[in-house]
């Protein structure tokens, strides 16, 4: 399928639907751990091995040709289990965009699962959190104007609607929108800080709240990163909202 | 009717008494069966919820809905405000000891971020915050019994906390002892926030939060509920002389502690850390620790404006930790003689101040109603304080800008008052002053604006003061 957008087309040269992202090693806010059974280092390097990250978020556009082709993830035929009853409440019906505009503008309202089947329809999957920071952290470039966006961000109510995606300046791999637009769903969104279950049954539980929070972060002084570790805790797979989208990676 | 010190006897005693049989144990408050249920009645600030009259423990039902929104921070100043219940400090609840509290906490869909909470008055991980971490647009559940009277601090636990916090995400919880407090004329609810904004303080126009400045502790704003001059003027706290005040008091931090104090008022009687197994009189400033409380109880004794600071005195003056409470009734001249000959206390002295000093150079004014509309923000920001929001200034104290017979009568001399600063004995309205006036390093065209504001307010002359006056007749500082 053409993962072009409408935005996209509009431009002299196209955003590609997929870049590259190099290999590299990168300290994680957050390790997975310090959870039971877990032997890495908290704030040690990883290595991140090549991969390629859609350069935009997913649109409403690219969403209806999926729900088109896979009725089952339509918005009346969804099963509950995978959704609840935000699923693409924002679309006029089942096949139907709200308007002409919404083409352009990232799909919202969608559980993680109808986000990861999305990518696997695609051949890809969602990022996992650690590739998706790597490659917010872009190597470090720009750093203190990502980080300040971020807060700008945080501080504006959500607008009436998100926004055309690619309107702004891409990072240093050509990624667009990692910040600014929406939250985005990351393969193992609930393994960092609280589970999303609440069962208070590891370590990682307290990490939510207070000042355990800044225990075992790489840099308790980057707040932003700490806002988007306590959002992705606080989804469930089936929460669609009206503010969280997504993008797929897939292999180099 | 007379006001003699003896009338402060009974009710010190009342308290003490009371005090002493406060409470029940934690065991009992436990085993205490709970009766019925009921929908919490809350309240904003500075007002509180009815005592409670039950004899027996029931559940309560408390709904908090979190809303980010964009408000008034200062004249001039938005900020974008993230709140239990849609204003800062949050909703105060109410409660029993003995209580079974079903707390609802609904994160409203426009909302960007996610939010939990954490009530000092909970015995449990987090305070209810790890059960609470709720995403935009969901409603978290749980519930505590309260074992434990007092008055406790609740906040938003979620990471990063101080921002969190530093938004506005506060508010209080009363768990009354069986017995109740003693009964009092009026009840208030003030909470201290210090706030951390990009501009600096006085800055116009929507304002970001620091990162930068919340890390280094830096506030640009230390205010009481929630904006610069939130309980001034017409919003005053007010009581008649002869009535007793209690001040639930709250510092929500997320860094200062407040050094509370009631200027001209000494608290008959505190509980200290909120503690009602523990009070204490005749007290003149008390500590309230970041996340802590205290309970302050005193009666008015004559009439008169009482202005409410945290003592470390640059945030009132400077960053707007200040609020009033206004008494009325007959004057007790063998109580108080009002007949003052001794310098007014301002710490700041005749140096001259660069406070709230913008620093953007001020837009130009296009015309005198232009002027005298940016000239209320400077007014606001820098004179309020002293010369009132009426323009009446405080008798003996600070004189009144309102029909002022020293400003009408000579425009030159009042700029240089203004630039210059101004010591020493001064009649105005043919009362006589012998205070302190700061000279106030401002632009020349916020110096033009608020004084064209101020002589086109309150009966006075009506003329226009020009930038280019104050530059000419400016009195020049170090």
């Amino acid at each position: 399928m053409a993962a072009t957008t409408v935005a996209a087309m509009e431009r002299a040269s196209p955003i590609p639907a997929m870049v590259s992202i190099p290999a590299g090693d990168f300290t994680p806010f957050f390790q997975e751990g310090p959870g039971k059974g877990s032997a890495r280092t908290i704030n040690a390097p990883v290595r991140i091995h090549a991969f390629r990250l859609g350069a935009l978020p997913v649109s409403n556009l690219q969403f209806l040709d999926f729900v088109r082709e896979h009725p089952e993830w339509r918005r009346s035929r969804i099963k509950p289990l995978f959704a609840d009853h935000h699923y693409l409440e924002n679309w006029h019906s089942d096949l139907a965009l709200p308007d002409e505009k919404a083409a352009s503008e990232p799909v919202t309202n969608v559980s993680w699962f109808a986000a990861e089947a999305y990518c696997e329809a695609r051949g890809l999957r969602l990022p996992t959190t650690e590739r998706w920071e790597y490659a917010l952290a872009d190597r470090g470039r720009q750093q203190r104007e990502v980080e300040q966006q971020s807060l700008d961000w945080f501080s504006r109510p959500n607008p009436k609607r998100p926004g055309a995606i690619g309107g702004g300046k891409a990072n240093g791999y050509g990624v667009y929108d990692l910040v600014g637009l929406v939250w985005e769903w990351t393969l193992d969104h609930s393994s960092f800080m609280t589970g999303t279950e609440q069962r208070n049954t590891s370590s990682k539980d307290d990490a939510a709240f207070c000042g355990s929070g800044s225990i075992g972060v790489s840099d308790a002084t980057n707040y932003p990163a700490f806002m988007r570790y306590a959002m992705r805790s606080s989804l469930k797979a089936n929460y669609a909202m009206e503010n969280v989208g997504f993008r797929c990676e897939g292999d180099e | 009717m007379p006001v003699t010190p003896l009338r402060f006897v009974p009710t010190i005693a009342a308290a003490i008494i009371a005090g002493s049989a406060f409470a029940a144990s934690r065991e009992e408050n436990l085993a205490d069966p709970i009766v019925g249920v009921e929908d919490a009645v809350l309240a904003d600030a500075p007002n509180v919820p009815l005592p409670i009259h039950r004899d027996h423990a029931t559940k309560v039902v408390v709904h908090l809905e979190v809303r980010e929104l964009e408000g008034r921070l200062a004249d001039g100043v938005r900020y974008t405000f993230w709140t239990f219940g849609g204003h800062v400090p949050g909703k105060f609840i109410r409660i029993r000891e003995g209580d079974e509290v079903e707390m609802h906490l609904d994160n409203h869909p426009d909302n960007k971020n996610p939010h939990n909470i954490d009530l000092h008055a909970v015995n449990g991980p987090g305070g209810g915050a790890a059960a609470s971490l709720t995403a935009p647009g969901h409603s978290s559940v749980f519930s505590f019994k309260a074992l434990n009277p007092g008055l406790f601090v609740y906040h938003c636990a979620t990471a990063p906390v101080a921002m969190h916090i530093a938004n506005g995400m506060y508010g209080m919880i009363l768990v009354e002892p069986k017995e109740g407090l003693p009964k009092v004329d009026h009840e208030y609810y003030i909470m201290q926030g210090d706030f951390y904004t990009e501009g600096k303080n006085g800055e116009q126009g929507l304002q970001p939060f620091s990162m930068a400045k919340v890390i280094d502790e830096k506030p640009e704003y230390v205010v009481f509920n929630g904006s610069v001059g939130s309980t001034v003027g017409d919003k005053a706290l007010t009581a008649q002389v002869g009535e007793t005040v209690r001040l639930f008091v709250g510092d929500a931090g997320p860094n200062l502690v407040s050094s509370f104090h009631v200027i001209g008022q000494i608290f008959d009687t505190v509980w200290p850390e909120g503690n009602l197994a523990a009070p204490t009189h005749n007290v003149q400033t008390t500590a309230i620790p970041a996340g802590g409380a205290a309970i302050v109880q005193f009666q008015m004794s004559v009439p008169g404006t009482f202005i409410i600071v945290d003592h470390s005195l640059s945030r009132a003056f400077n960053r707007g930790a200040l609020a009033q409470l206004k008494s009325s009734g007959p004057e007790d001249k063998l109580l108080y003689s009002g007949k003052v000959s001794d310098e007014v206390y301002l710490p700041e002295g005749t140096g001259a101040r660069v406070a709230e000093q913008p620093s953007r150079a001020p837009a130009a004014a296009k015309d005198k109603a232009e002027r005298i509309k940016a000239g209320e923000g400077v007014f606001a920001n820098n004179c309020q304080a002293c010369h009132q929001t009426n323009g009446e200034g405080i008798a003996n104290a600070f004189p009144p800008l309102a029909k002022s017979d020293y400003l009408n009568a000579d425009k030159v001399r009042a700029i240089k008052a203004v630039t210059g600063g101004l010591e020493g004995k001064l009649t105005v309205n043919g009362a006589l002053f012998n205070g302190v006036m700061p000279a106030w390093e401002l632009p020349d065209e916020d110096i033009a604006n608020v004084m064209t504001y101020i002589y086109n307010k309150w009966g006075n002359s009506g003329l226009e003061v020009r930038p280019a006056e104050v530059q000419a007749n400016r009195v020049k500082q170090n």
